[in-house]
């Protein structure tokens, strides 16, 4: 009996005591941060600008290149938009919640000082208005004030929609904030202490001030631009401050792009969306444009494309009649190619994009926003007088300006491109200013605005090329592009699926506030 | 901590031995028998009435004790016979024969803890499949050895190979998300089982642990249904317990050495039917299906059926959504000389075997020798087992080597210990990749990629006479699909070598006749090393090449104690026992792994070997950690009054360390109430003759994967630089146990004679504050919110019917019939939460496993036809070619039977026994991904019909009316049928895949099935025989089918009904499965 509770006694003792000591050490994350510098959060951000591979293949290979004319879907499309969607949705959503958590954790940082944080929260509201204003141009309305505020203290998960203009207003808002705050901050704030800055973390503009500024300069142009015609009187006053300020814009060699090699990441969604799809070809339009009588007139013609197998210019019929012929081959095919150049398939029988421009995961940049872009916005606003007095000389200075600027850019990717090796003679032969001289391309003094603005919107076009996303805006902006295909009235695209699905309340309401959720129904700036 | 409470432990036991040194003055001696068989009895109590002091006996069935004076008066009792009470009056060694308990239907189970009890005493479910069952059943591994054979179990093989992963469920999914599958102890231990493949879409499975448990060893496996069981091992044993036991060894006749070699053949048998007349080619046009010719007049291999211009105004993917151009929907194969893809010319002609292309017999050997020897210090058994496996698909094997030792160890009359050692080897290389697997899949490619004209030129070609892979140039039609799928088999290599080791040390103290004190120790410890070799393609020997390598450690150590006090015969008719116990487990796991896929030298597979152009692809060695601990208390008492009536109340007390401090403490109690009532109710006038009522409840409450509370970011690198992002899923703002609430009610009964025994139980179960991921839209910034108040209901039955037809002195017959039937309702999924998604095989763009409030687990939900309100039929566009599809996924059916079950035969007859063991599903639903894939791609023979000419007159767009039209049942947005005739791609072409919004409706098909599960044949040859040859005590030989057929399955074109990928929570998705497979195996035992 004795042992019996003496062993009864042990075992109590063996068990009892702290049943649960030391458990909260054993709980702990060993693999992830409570804590992070906030320079991570804004890495992040960037790293987000990087575009998604759904999306390049459903969205821009198989649709916009198409519909835009910059290229030519030769057989059918997978169609699957929706994956392409929710991509962007989701890439979008993820970005904005890391941006909201960056703010909360700057405002803790700088408690004492809040005006210390107020440069790096401006890059970031101008690194964040880029990506909304897309958004916003593919979409229509959006969930924005409620949205990505899942980690807030009083949490949404389902999020109303807003009205776009609001938004497209308050991000130009925003920037003109933000471009002035970043271009008049002093060394120091008002109590003394040095802002925040983001040092070696900002990939993107290497936390240079000024190139922020004329990054947020030159998209407040394009923007204001884009809503002239809606509002005309805010457009002129703001783009009247920007040229009597003389607001710096980006420049020759300041374009907005995303660097592989210099970021230390391999673009490799490019070839696969390309390979994946191995449909899109060159199309008549943008062939015609660059061409005369099958001539290569402009130098980025062969850097765009590349002939067929049987070493031909064949651009597929934008609108192709019945019987035409589909395009076979793999001409993407990095396997194939990548020992044997010319492997391109028999049945490759129209000229497909350059092979090395979807290739070269190393030196081909993203382009977020090319100098040559801001010279065609500043034609186009002198041309027409847009919050100044119309100057023709000055338009077709900043036009021919823009033109070279483009056609020296795409040339240095060539010349940049470590695996580049099998060039046109065009791109060599053909002198950047003979191309701007030629009747087609050149400003013509005292013709009506229209005609000029036609090239200047053109040249916009072609400058476009692998920002399929911005010639799908221009395109609804205007009907000066040059076009085969009848207007399909695509103006949109339509939310993803994971809204009807998990937001239905709010996705119904947007749905029945716009009148169906189809993609002929206009954004807000088309009305 | 754990050291500190390891040497506790040690001390204990100490304490135990040295306790043992009690003296008296008279020694008693004897052995105790049964009376039937004159078998000795091991453990059988003998007790000193007078001084209350006991022994119990040992192998040999021998005992002594020490009593204070003779006479001395004794009981003797044991598990399953009648207690025996007698005076002793002198020393000489005295011989007792037990008669056993038939009333007791004869059954001893083990309960947990190593608790023996009749099964009489019962308040719960419990059954026991025996060693030598399983071993003869030859089972791809225990678990699915146990399919059929109990009611409420059920053990699901997801589609793949031997070796694989097995899922089994009792009484249906008690989580919402978390882990469903029933603990599994052996000898104590519980073993890690971590499924090998969970992803229901695609993934290579490289099996569940308990495949590496070798079936030779085995001596019983008890079954532990229902959350009643987690009284013994707490929230780990909530969804049930698997209890196997190992031999220990036994006092043998002859040298106690056994060898026994199986071999088994394994057979791919049913493969999906398909037509063998329409070849490559589709919808160009709506004429007649014709190849396309080149400059010189011949016929060219079709190529590509997309197109802009094609029959529809649009193109065919646009209209039908995506499919592969690989359909057989080209004129028929006649032998015509074709112009193939790679410039051949050769036949076109059926190849009605390339279904079977990849698959070959595969073969397992087993060898095990044993050594057994029983005598004064107790038992001992040692094994050692070599088995190597060639799977069914090619460039894929593995091997196993077993040693396993288990003793029963006489320390002293009072103090006995238990040790049982495995250390298992096991090398795999490869493991066939399935579902929607691009690189790899073979049920993909044979599936959807490759048509009825497929001749498998690649598996001579995949590899250059140089050795670098075979390029196909832009020609090659299968682009789309898998075109180095045979280059991967062959050439990306990944191998396991997995070391485990199972110990367990557990003493046993009679500390005196009334208190018995048991401990045990054991560990579970594993290693795994994967690792990758895909080789280069090229002659640089760079391209393409892959090294990866990952390591793995998972250790889980278990110690508990239990004391119990009995004391019979307390107040007249009362037994009582408490018990009081203690345990504490452990669990930790590391893992590293990390790879290089950017060269720099040649063949070299090592980290070393990077190029360190793209930051992001430097090898980094990522992580694997858990680590958790669960420490509890618990007490069992049990009251028994006239061995009539049993009472058992058990309360438990867990600490689990992924749970917050202010919630990781939580109790549970449990009750369970049995009573023989055919003791007292007079039931002479009716056949029976035994009657039992059980009735049950019992609490559970269940922890959470560890590191769950802390808030922490994201990190990852960009630039050289770190990112850091918040998680796409928002943890719960604060976390408690998961808990459960389980009823049961049974009744057992025993008619004329006991032949006939029945055994009924109903059971309910609530879950609640369920842990679960809810999905929102992205547009909150997650995808995902962790909420921890879902509720969820089973309730069902099970119902087990024997009936002993014949007993003969030289032979019987048996008969068994179980089967069960679970009902789940997702009550809630708390906080708002609108769906809860399970899993999924495309995304939003198919078929997935979700659940809503108020519907059943295993929900079916996809794209719906929308219909007519007055008339319920589909609606069509005006043109009666195209349904209208619902815009969002819709539940169209659920994938949980609605009864499982199972027939036993079992017989004997002179020295040859057999048995036969046939199981089934009815009800519940699949979605047959390769069915509606067999109709899109034309393989299917039921889409020969209108090729036939057995469609209506339809008329194409050349004028030509041919029979090949269809009407498409349901009617236009006004309610009127439709009847226009349309050609039959519109039946066919728009069902299947995942892509886009397409129709998920026409692949939900009912999954009942009956199956052959196992036939075997044994024979015994005579002592007459075997005692010729002297060294020969015992041979046994017997052959058995497993798997063998289908008697009935609901699925058309033979679509494998247990094709369902992985063993995760989700169930119901098929898609691309491999063929049904059969085994043969052959066995002989010999004992010398």
């Amino acid at each position: 009996m004795k042992k019996g509770l003496l062993f009864a006694a042990f075992l109590l003792l063996l068990g009892l005591p702290a049943c649960d000591r030391g458990f909260e050490e054993v709980n702990r994350n060993p693999l992830e941060p409570t804590e992070v510098y906030y320079e991570a959060i804004f890495n992040e951000l960037v790293n987000s600008l990087r575009l998604g591979w759904n999306r390049q293949l459903f969205l821009h290979n198989e649709m916009l290149y198409d519909l835009t004319e910059l290229g030519a879907v030769t057989a059918s499309t997978f169609g699957n938009i929706d994956a392409g969607v929710e991509e962007i949705w989701s890439n979008y959503y993820g970005a904005l919640k890391n941006a909201r958590e960056l703010k909360i954790v700057l405002n803790e940082l700088a408690a004492a000082d809040p005006e210390a944080t107020d440069l790096v929260e401006a890059q970031v509201d101008i690194l964040m208005a880029y990506k909304t204003f897309q958004m916003l141009d593919f979409f229509g309305d959006i969930p924005y004030s409620e949205a990505a505020q899942a980690y807030a203290e009083t949490a949404v998960v389902r999020p109303v929609y807003d009205d776009d203009r609001e938004i497209y207003l308050g991000l130009l808002n925003d920037l003109r904030t933000a471009s002035e705050l970043l271009a008049t901050a002093p060394s120091n704030t008002e109590a003394g202490n040095p802002y925040l800055d983001l040092g070696n973390f900002d990939a993107l503009l290497g936390d240079d001030r000024g190139r922020w500024v004329k990054f947020a300069n030159s998209m407040r142009l394009r923007y204001l631009l884009r809503i002239y015609e809606l509002e005309t009187s805010l457009v002129e006053s703001e783009i009247g401050q920007l040229i009597v300020d003389g607001a710096p814009f980006l420049g020759e060699g300041e374009d907005i792009q995303m660097l592989p090699a210099e970021q230390g990441w391999s673009d490799l969604g490019v070839n696969w969306s390309f390979r994946e799809h191995n449909r899109l070809r060159m199309g008549t339009t943008l062939w015609n444009f660059l061409t005369e009588d099958g001539t290569i007139l402009d130098p980025r013609a062969p850097i765009f494309f590349e002939t067929n197998t049987a070493e031909e210019w064949v651009p597929f019929p934008q609108v192709a009649p019945a019987g035409t012929p589909q395009s076979g081959g793999a001409p993407y095919n990095k396997d194939g190619r990548d020992n044997v150049y010319d492997n391109k398939g028999e049945e490759n029988i129209y000229s497909s994009f350059n092979f090395y421009l979807v290739r070269d995961e190393q030196d081909i940049p993203e382009v977020l926003f090319s100098a040559a872009e801001v010279k065609f916005l500043l034609a186009e606003v002198f041309l027409r007088g847009i919050g100044t007095a119309k100057d023709e000389s000055i338009a077709s200075f900043r036009y021919r300006e823009g033109m070279l600027i483009s056609i020296n850019f795409w040339k240095a990717l060539v010349s940049n491109s470590a695996i580049w090796e099998n060039q046109d003679n065009a791109i060599g032969a053909i002198q950047p200013f003979d191309v701007t001289g030629h009747p087609r391309y050149q400003f013509v003094f005292g013709a009506p605005e229209v005609d000029n603005l036609r090239k200047i919107y053109t040249q916009r076009w072609v400058d476009y090329f692998r920002q399929p996303w911005e010639a799908f805006s221009l395109l609804r902006q205007t009907d000066l592009l040059p076009r085969e295909k009848p207007s399909n009235n695509f103006f949109r695209f339509k939310y993803p699926v994971s809204e009807t699905s998990f937001n239905f309340e709010n996705w119904s309401a947007q749905v029945a506030r716009m009148g169906g959720d189809e993609t002929n129904i206009k954004v807000w700036w088309m009305e | 901590m754990a050291r500190l409470q390891l040497r506790g432990l040690l001390v204990g036991l100490a304490l135990l031995l040295v306790a043992t040194l009690t003296s008296a003055q008279v020694e008693i001696q004897g052995t105790i028998k049964d009376k039937n068989t004159a078998e000795a009895l091991f453990g059988a109590t003998v007790l000193d009435l007078d001084s209350e002091a006991g022994t119990t006996t040992g192998l040999d069935g021998e005992f002594s004790l020490r009593v204070a004076e003779l006479p001395a008066r004794i009981r003797v009792s044991y598990v399953g016979y009648l207690d025996l009470e007698m005076t002793v009056a002198g020393q000489l060694p005295i011989e007792l024969y037990l008669e056993s308990d038939a009333v007791q239907l004869g059954d001893v189970v083990v309960t947990g803890l190593g608790i023996k009890r009749q099964k009489r005493e019962l308040g719960y479910s419990t059954d026991n499949v025996s060693g030598e069952q399983l071993a003869l059943s030859n089972a791809p591994n225990v678990i699915n050895a146990l399919s059929g054979r109990s009611a409420g179990v059920q053990v699901v093989s997801p589609n793949g190979v031997d070796g694989g992963t097995t899922r089994i469920v009792i009484r249906g999914n008690n989580n919402l998300t978390g882990n469903n599958q029933p603990l599994i102890i052996v000898d104590g231990v519980p073993i890690e089982n971590p499924p090998g493949l969970t992803d229901i879409g695609r993934g290579v499975d490289w099996g569940s642990a308990i495949n590496n448990i070798n079936a030779e060893d085995i001596q019983d496996v008890s079954i532990l249904k229902g959350p009643t069981a987690s009284a013994k091992y707490g929230m780990r044993g909530a969804n049930g317990v698997v209890l196997i036991t190992t031999k220990k060894g036994a006092v043998t006749k002859g040298l106690g050495v056994e060898y026994i070699f199986t071999t088994k053949v394994i057979t791919p048998f049913r493969y999906r039917k398909v037509q063998n007349k329409y070849g490559a080619g589709g919808p160009i046009s709506l004429s007649e299906p014709a190849f396309e010719t080149n400059a010189d007049g011949e016929l060219v291999y079709p190529r590509d059926v997309h197109s802009n211009n094609g029959p529809f105004g649009r193109p065919p993917t646009a209209q039908f959504g995506f499919y592969s151009p690989r359909v057989s929907r080209a004129p028929e194969m006649r032998g015509q000389m074709v112009r193939w893809w790679d410039g051949e010319l050769r036949d076109y002609s059926p190849q009605p075997d390339n279904l079977q292309q990849f698959f070959q017999n595969g073969t397992t050997n087993t060898h095990n020798i044993a050594l057994s020897k029983g005598g004064e210090f107790g038992s001992i058994r040692t094994s050692l087992t070599y088995q190597d496996h060639e799977a069914v698909v090619p460039n894929s094997n593995f091997e196993q080597y077993t040693a396993n030792i288990g003793s029963q160890l006489k320390i002293s009359d009072r103090v006995g210990a238990e040790l049982s050692i495995s250390y298992i080897k096991f090398s795999r290389k490869n493991s066939p990749s399935l579902g929607d697997d691009n690189n790899a899949s073979f049920g993909k490619g044979i599936l959807y990629s490759w048509p009825r004209s497929y001749k498998g030129l690649e598996r001579a070609l995949n590899i250059n006479p140089d050795g670098t892979r075979y390029n196909y140039d832009g020609n090659y039609p299968f682009q789309f699909t898998p075109q180095h799928l045979w280059w991967n088999t062959f050439n990306q290599n990944t191998y396991l070598d997995r070391n485990k080791f199972i110990g367990s040390v557990g003493l046993n103290y009679q500390v005196t006749d009334w208190l018995v004190a048991t401990a045990r120790t054991g560990i579970d410890y594993t290693t795994n090393e994967f690792e990758t070799r895909n080789n280069p393609v090229d002659l640089f020997g760079i391209n393409e090449a892959r090294y990866a390598r990952e390591l793995d450690q998972n250790i889980v150590h278990n110690s508990e104690a239990l004391i119990t006090a009995t004391k019979r015969n307390a107040f007249d008719l009362f037994d009582v026992s408490l018990s009081l116990g203690g345990a504490r487990w452990h669990r930790e796991q590391y893992g590293l792994n990390a790879s290089t896929d950017q060269w720099v030298n040649p063949w070299l597979f090592a980290f070393s070997n990077y190029s360190g152009q793209d930051l992001n692809r430097i090898p980094v060695a990522q992580e694997i950690r858990f680590e958790k601990k669960i420490n509890s208390v618990f007490s069992f008492l049990n009251l028994s009054y006239d061995n009539t009536i049993f009472l058992e109340l058990s309360g438990r007390n867990d600490w689990s360390s992924a749970l917050p401090v202010d919630n990781n403490s939580y109790f549970y109690p449990s009750a369970s109430l049995s009573y023989v009532l055919s003791e007292h109710l007079n039931l002479e006038r009716l056949p029976v003759d035994f009657l039992k009522l059980r009735l049950a409840y019992a609490k559970t409450a269940n922890d959470t994967d560890p590191y769950q509370l802390d808030f922490v970011y994201n990190i990852n690198t960009f630039n050289g630089n770190q990112t850091a992002s918040l998680p796409n899923t928002r943890p719960p703002s604060e976390l408690r146990p998961q808990q459960a609430d389980s009823y049961e009610a049974g009744l057992t009964i025993g008619l004329f004679d006991s032949k006939i025994n029945v055994d009924f139980t109903y059971y309910q179960i609530e879950s609640y504050d369920q842990i679960l991921e809810s999905p929102v839209p992205t547009s909150s910034g997650v995808s995902a919110v962790q909420l921890n108040n879902g509720v969820l209901e089973n309730r069902g039955f099970e119902c087990a019917i024997n009936y002993n037809v014949l007993s003969k002195p030289n032979g019987y017959l048996k008969a068994g019939l179980n089967f069960s039937s679970n009902q789940n309702t997702v009550v809630s999924l708390g906080d708002g939460a609108q769906i809860l998604e399970i899993g999924d095989i495309w995304g939003d763009f198919g078929p997935k496993i979700m659940v809503q409030e108020g519907q059943a687990y295993g929900t079916i939900y996809g794209y719906d036809y929308v219909r007519h309100e007055g008339t319920g039929q589909p609606i069509l566009n005006e043109a009666g070619t195209h349904y209208q599809i619902t815009d969002n996924l819709v539940p169209v059916g659920n994938s949980a039977p609605r009864l499982i079950g199972g027939f036993t035969l079992q017989g004997r007859y002179k020295n040859f026994t057999f048995s036969a063991l046939v199981d089934t599903r009815i009800g519940g639903e699949i979605y047959a991904g390769s069915y509606v894939i067999g109709l899109q791609t034309g393989q299917s023979p039921e889409t020969l019909a209108e090729r036939e000419g057995n469609g209506l007159p339809y008329t194409d767009p050349d004028g030509v009316t041919r029979n090949v039209g269809v009407i498409l049942p349901g009617v236009y947005a006004d309610g009127t049928p439709n009847d226009k005739v349309v050609h039959y791609y519109h039946k066919y072409l728009p069902n299947a895949g995942g892509w886009g919004k397409i129709l998920t409706t026409p692949g939900i098909l009912e999954n009942t099935w009956v199956k052959m599960r196992e036939f075997s044949i044994n024979y015994d040859f005579p002592s007459k025989i075997t005692s010729k040859l002297r060294i020969l005590q015992n041979l046994n030989l017997s052959l058995v089918g497993r798997d063998l057929f289908y008697f009935y399955s609901a699925l058309p074109d033979n679509i494998n009904p247990e094709g369902a990928g992985g063993a995760g929570n989700a169930q119901g998705l098929e898609w691309a499965s491999f063929p049904s497979m059969r085994s043969i195996s052959f066995r002989l035992a010999a004992k010398f």
